[in-house]
């Protein structure tokens, strides 16, 4: 008797109950190491001897920021199998956006006396509701052209591309008409006979216009909001709507992303999600509100302005490390749910699941807004980490690594990915800081060996990247046994 | 000739020629995806290698036989390494030791060759268009080398595995060649000495005006796209090539070395991207080592726009990609910024309206 896929069956017929405790006990150890590291942060030298300066301080609040990031990558590379190499794109969709509800809506400069108090959690959620609201109506619009392709495909089978050829030269007319004027005699809407189509312009103007009551941070319904909440709660009101606002932008744009490449092969998901996180680049560098390239201050409460080693902390850190235990506690439920072991069961073998009954794009799709998700909440976290980003520090560079960290922590292993993550993410500023932590009696040539290594550190990556795929190709990291949910089985 | 037809021409000229280099790299993904059904992440840092050859022979730098110790040491290397090849081979070695030993051994080989040809180039009295000439030449081989070695250490061990490992596998790769180069050239760009022309112009009348660079760069393409065509239409090898890409383990069943034809697929998209990475340099004179991941992606848009696996598509795609580019740049206020947003916004459309691209038929995947 031939079975189907020797490795889809385990999967589809263990009974999908929670795991046995002792499996899980990464979940005891990092909580500890959380517990131990915490005093080091609050401030001052609880331990005798450490200095734990403000340095330190910042690469345990970037080490969380990580772990969000790489476990929901996990998420979507290594427990859907998929390929996304676009995570910092979704990270940038998170930052600026809940960076920018902070900055221009969240924190109203008082006035009078208490008059509008100076955190206004009323004008950020309204201008996240008008974000979102523009984004869903435009992609409202969007999908409507879709169906419309779709529709015009069955009435005849050259409906759809003598549709697009009229789409692009209407675009293509409309533009250069309207930008530049025909053959320099100068542009402007007066020299455009066709201005009253100009029909894009025209949606982008009422689509802006409808919402724009919203953006008023100081209007009634703002300061109604606001006034509703108690003073205490404004700040960390202020901070979740941020998160939450950019978290759900992420996940739009993932949404919009994945819905067309998941139906594809796997590595269309690859260029399309690095595609797309460079052109989120490049709309943040040509955005004049966003910074351009310079970038982008946000005025955060995070790190406050005044604030000595402590005060950095004591605020930030039990925002970073909660959302990073609630990334890895959602993935982690997640996997061992009936929708993980789908997920699981489609990464072996797509043809296999779909026979028996899993819907393989939407379950793909889930996995992939869920991810964007959580990585746009670790790139709001992002985004009070200095105070201060540019478009340069989400570039394919943050990408790779997040992918190395995942990949080196196994593929589909989210104990490993925690590893990997923390190892990584303490490689760089250990090895720039050789000089303070080598030992006087070391020789010499050792400082050179990490002064090289640092300057080299990607090379290395990639090495091991190579070395990993071809000698242990489940990741350094990952200690299951070879029973449990294999990578073999798709050609 | 009116002023707005002399600028769309103007723009298309350009177009043409950025889209004439996008297809010579276009092309090498999309053979290597016809036969492997990989994405090769690192064909457009091969790329960047041909431009980085070109500059070190082209300004005679390739050091390799900087003083007769480090040649007599490198002839040395080679010798040993072609002496242990076949004494490996004849004492049946493990398979992975030979392989290594053969990788290198082509490593130096090429590089010996580079050498040479960086050599040459310092005796007096060769023409700028010779020098282009030979730095071209010495960028096909070495980079040749290199699509040679890349397949058979990374790629071939991981055949039979998941797609996913070998994709990751060619990042791996691509981050290799982008920081090693790096490490190894210095972040820092170069210039490129463009050859100095009297007159840059080939033609020029009624206010339109080809130079001399765009009209050698669009002239090699179109020559070795045609010699392509020949390669794979007309020869035996290029048979074995499409029957491979036609169907993997039948084309085995017929005999077909299918090592040797994947082998060559790298060799020649390589090749093609190395003459790429020499018209690049000479039509924006400046390389670095990261040039090539841009690049890359924009072929990889080229060939997904073709219908990837499609080799004419791929240059269709290739060429409608730069004349798209050259429209924004010129027609779009502050469209320069744009321009490699352009790109992916055409994959997204593609993917979204015809993911099986402009020439590529639909398939179907069998069980």
């Amino acid at each position: 008797m031939s079975t189907p896929s020797s490795d889809v069956l385990p999967l589809l017929t263990r009974p999908s109950r929670f795991a046995p405790l002792w499996a899980n006990w990464w979940i005891p150890v990092a909580i500890g190491l959380l517990i131990l590291l915490a005093p080091w942060i609050e401030g001052g030298t609880p331990y005798a001897g450490v200095h734990w300066d403000k340095f330190w301080a910042r690469i345990t609040m970037l080490i969380g920021i990580n772990l969000t990031l790489a476990v929901s990558l996990q998420l979507i590379n290594g427990i859907a199998g998929q390929f996304s190499l676009g995570h910092a794109g979704f990270m940038a969709v998170g930052a600026y956006m809940g960076g920018y509800a902070v900055t221009a809506h969240g924190a109203a400069a008082p006035t009078d006396g208490d008059a509008v108090p100076w955190m206004n959690p009323g004008g950020a959620l309204l201008f996240v509701l008008a974000v979102l609201l523009v984004t869903a109506v435009s992609g409202l619009i969007a999908y409507g052209l879709y169906r419309a392709v779709r529709l015009l495909a069955r009435l005849h089978p050259k409906g759809p591309v003598a549709f697009m050829w009229l789409l692009l030269a209407w675009l293509a007319l409309d533009v250069m008409l309207k930008t530049k004027g025909v053959g320099g005699v100068g542009g402007g809407p007066a020299s455009n006979p066709l201005g009253a189509i100009n029909l894009l312009g025209l949606t982008i103007k009422t689509i802006g216009a409808s919402f724009t009551f919203l953006l008023d941070h100081s209007s009634p319904l703002a300061a109604l909001l606001t006034n509703s909440i108690p003073a205490s709660l404004r700040k960390p009101s202020t901070l979740i709507v941020s998160l939450l606002g950019g978290g759900t932008a992420a996940a739009i744009i993932g949404f919009v992303v994945g819905l067309p490449t998941l139906r594809l092969r796997g590595d269309y998901l690859a260029i399309a999600t690095l595609g797309v996180s460079e052109l989120i680049r490049t709309a943040i560098t040509n955005s004049e509100p966003l910074g351009r390239a310079t970038g982008f201050s946000v005025s955060t409460f995070a790190v406050e302005a005044d604030a000595s080693d402590g005060t950095l902390a004591t605020y930030y850190f039990p925002w970073v490390y909660g959302v990073a235990l609630l990334t890895i506690l959602i993935v982690w439920r997640i996997q061992h749910s009936p929708k993980g072991r789908a997920l699981q069961c489609l990464r072996e073998d797509e043809i296999a699941s779909s026979a028996v009954g899993i819907d393989v794009t939407g379950h793909k799709v889930m996995a992939f807004v869920i991810g964007a998700f959580l990585a746009g909440l670790g790139g709001s976290l992002f985004a009070h980490y200095d105070g201060y980003m540019n478009p340069k520090q989400f570039d394919m560079q943050r990408s790779i690594e997040l992918v190395v960290m995942v990949t080196l922590g196994g593929l589909g292993s989210v104990p490993g990915t925690i590893i990997a993550c923390l190892l990584l993410t303490l490689l760089q500023p250990t090895l720039q800081t050789s000089e303070q932590w080598m030992p006087h009696w070391m020789p010499h040539w050792t400082l050179s060996i990490t002064s090289f290594a640092n300057q080299y550190r990607l090379v290395i990556y990639a090495m091991l990247l190579i070395l990993a795929m071809l000698a242990r190709s489940r990741g350094w990291l990952n200690f299951r046994s070879r029973g449990q949910a294999t990578l073999a089985g798709t050609t | 000739m009116p002023d707005w037809l002399q600028n769309l021409i103007q723009t298309l000229i350009l177009g043409l020629s950025t889209g004439a280099i996008y297809a010579l790299i276009a092309v090498g993904y999309t053979m290597v995806y016809g036969v492997l059904r990989l994405i090769n992440f690192a064909h457009g840092d091969v790329y960047m290698v041909g431009a980085m050859t070109a500059y070190f022979v082209g300004t005679s730098q390739f050091n390799v036989f900087a003083s007769p110790w480090y040649a007599s040491v490198l002839l040395i290397i080679a010798v040993g390494l072609t002496l242990a090849f076949f004494g490996l081979k004849a004492a049946k070695a493990p398979a992975v030791l030979i392989e290594v030993v053969r990788a290198l051994l082509i490593g130096a080989a090429a590089m010996i060759f580079g050498g040479l040809m960086s050599k040459l180039l310092t005796v007096s009295g060769i023409t700028p268009w010779a020098k282009i000439g030979v730095a071209l030449i010495a960028a096909m081989v070495i980079c040749g080398s290199l699509g040679f070695i890349i397949e058979l250490l990374a790629y071939r061990p991981l055949r039979k595995s998941p797609r996913i490992n070998s994709l990751i596998t060619a990042i791996g790769v691509s981050m290799l060649l982008m920081y090693g180069g790096q490490a190894v050239f210095g972040a820092t760009p170069r210039s490129f000495p463009a050859p100095i022309m009297a007159d840059p112009f080939l033609f020029k009348a009624g206010g339109i005006s080809i130079g001399k660079i765009d009209a050698l760069i669009i002239g090699v393409t179109f020559t070795l796209m045609l010699t392509l065509r020949h390669i794979v239409l007309n020869t035996r090898t290029g048979m074995a090539l499409r029957a491979v890409s036609f169907r993997f383990d039948t084309a085995a069943l017929m005999g077909i070395n299918i090592d040797r034809i994947i082998s060559f697929t790298f060799v020649l998209g390589s090749v093609l991207a190395a003459a790429a990475g020499v018209l690049i340099a000479l039509m924006y004179p400046s390389v670095n080592p990261l040039m090539g991941l841009m690049m890359g992606l924009k072929a990889f848009v080229a060939a997904v726009l073709g219908g990837i696996g499609n080799i004419a598509g791929a240059v269709l795609g290739a060429i409608l990609l730069g004349i798209t580019e050259a429209l924004v740049v010129t027609y779009i206020d502050g469209g320069s910024q744009w321009r490699d947003g352009v790109a992916f916004a055409i994959l997204v459309a593609i993917l979204l309206l015809k993911p099986s691209g402009l020439l590529g038929g639909k398939t179907v995947e069998k069980v």
